[in-house]
């Protein structure tokens, strides 16, 4: 009884382990949707997400020909070219991270520098106007003080 | 000096409101027409051309030369499907008018691309049919030859006289919300969707020797 209880758990964990296995296309593209969510985020975030979305493409082919090997039962193909892609795609994630993060504190400094900026171009603003309106005053006073009475010229 | 600073606080005042109303035009978002195009050209990469010496009664080995082209102008970057199918007059295709739903037949190629804002993805398809049959009033393919690859997959297609075939090219979105592709997504708050269909005839293939 023992015995036979035994055989049923291991034949069960066994197949528990089969049925585990993830397939490693379908490994890779889950990967590549967890890269294509982070160049999502750094994209919006407002950083250039060019060169890595060449190494995206590069890796989406791979992607691509391992799906097509996969199909005509070319398995350790498949298996080979998914790993080539699902690293690419690792290597992606934290740098598409790095990025979004250099874009998000570059856009609130320049959020910071626009509202400090805002009042201290109206008090340079206020400042020359009153400057020039002191100078425009001085330049009347002087033209006021330089007036002469001119003698009446009798014929 | 009491003037100066009536002066001072007025023109401050002034100031702040002109650059506060100007900052705040500069960073309200403008309407910004989201859409995807897809297009076929043919072999010159014009819209023209689509088969040797322009005429669509192919036979088997007839060399095609097509150029798919996608453009995203959703204003982020996307993640896009081009499908292929191979359909003859009486099968479903996409309909738009039906909720955008897609042909329900089985694609028998389809690739995948990352487009950055604002960029175009042309996909060079060079095809031709490889083995098709003929009985007295049917033509039916079983495989064809597309970009370098022999195709039996989904492509087994029977017309009535070999007459109208179409190519059906698809464009698919990756819809992050869902996590899977979705042949319509949401564009300026509407359902849009996007597909070409190209026809053409196998009806001289009963004469060949």
């Amino acid at each position: 009884m023992f015995l036979f209880s035994a055989l049923a758990i291991s034949t069960f964990a066994a197949s528990f382990v089969v049925t585990a296995q993830v397939n490693p296309v379908e490994h890779a593209l889950q990967t590549g949707e967890r890269a294509f969510a982070e160049l999502k985020a750094a994209d919006e975030a407002g950083a250039n997400i060019t060169a890595l979305g060449v190494q995206f493409n590069v890796a989406l082919g791979l992607l691509d020909n391992a799906s097509r090997s996969e199909k005509t039962g070319d398995n350790a193909t498949a298996s080979a070219l998914a790993s080539q892609a699902e690293s690419s795609f690792l290597a992606i994630i934290p740098a598409a991270d790095s990025l979004r993060d250099a874009a998000v504190s570059k856009q609130q400094q320049e959020i910071t520098d626009r509202y400090i900026g805002t009042p201290i171009a109206a008090l340079i603003v206020a400042v020359a106007a009153v400057a020039a309106l002191q100078i425009y005053r001085k330049i009347r006073w002087k033209q006021f003080t330089e007036l002469r009475i001119k003698p009446k010229v009798e014929v | 000096m009491l003037k100066e600073l009536k002066v001072f606080v007025a023109v401050f005042l002034v100031s702040l409101t002109v650059f506060s109303a100007i900052l705040y035009l500069a960073q309200v978002p403008y309407a910004y027409d989201q859409y995807f195009a897809l297009y076929t050209l043919g072999s010159a990469g014009l819209a023209e051309h689509y088969f040797p010496g322009d005429v669509v009664d192919i036979l088997p080995g007839t060399r095609m030369s097509w150029h798919v082209g996608v453009y995203n102008h959703m204003g982020t970057v996307q993640l896009v499907r081009v499908v292929f199918k191979l359909l003859n007059l009486t099968m479903l295709g996409p309909d738009q008018a039906n909720n955008n739903t897609a042909s329900p037949r089985e694609s028998f190629y389809e690739t995948t691309r990352l487009l950055i804002s604002n960029e175009t993805w042309t996909l060079p398809v060079n095809w031709s049919v490889l083995n098709a049959t003929t009985s007295p009033n049917a033509t039916e393919i079983h495989s064809l030859t597309f970009n370098g690859q022999v195709l039996t997959d989904n492509v087994d297609v029977q017309a009535l006289y070999g007459a109208n075939y179409r190519i059906v090219i698809e464009l698919w979105v990756y819809d992050d919300s869902g996590g899977n592709f979705s042949f319509a997504w949401a564009a300026n708050g509407e359902e849009r969707s996007a597909y070409n269909q190209i026809w053409f005839n196998m009806t001289r293939i009963s004469i060949l020797p």
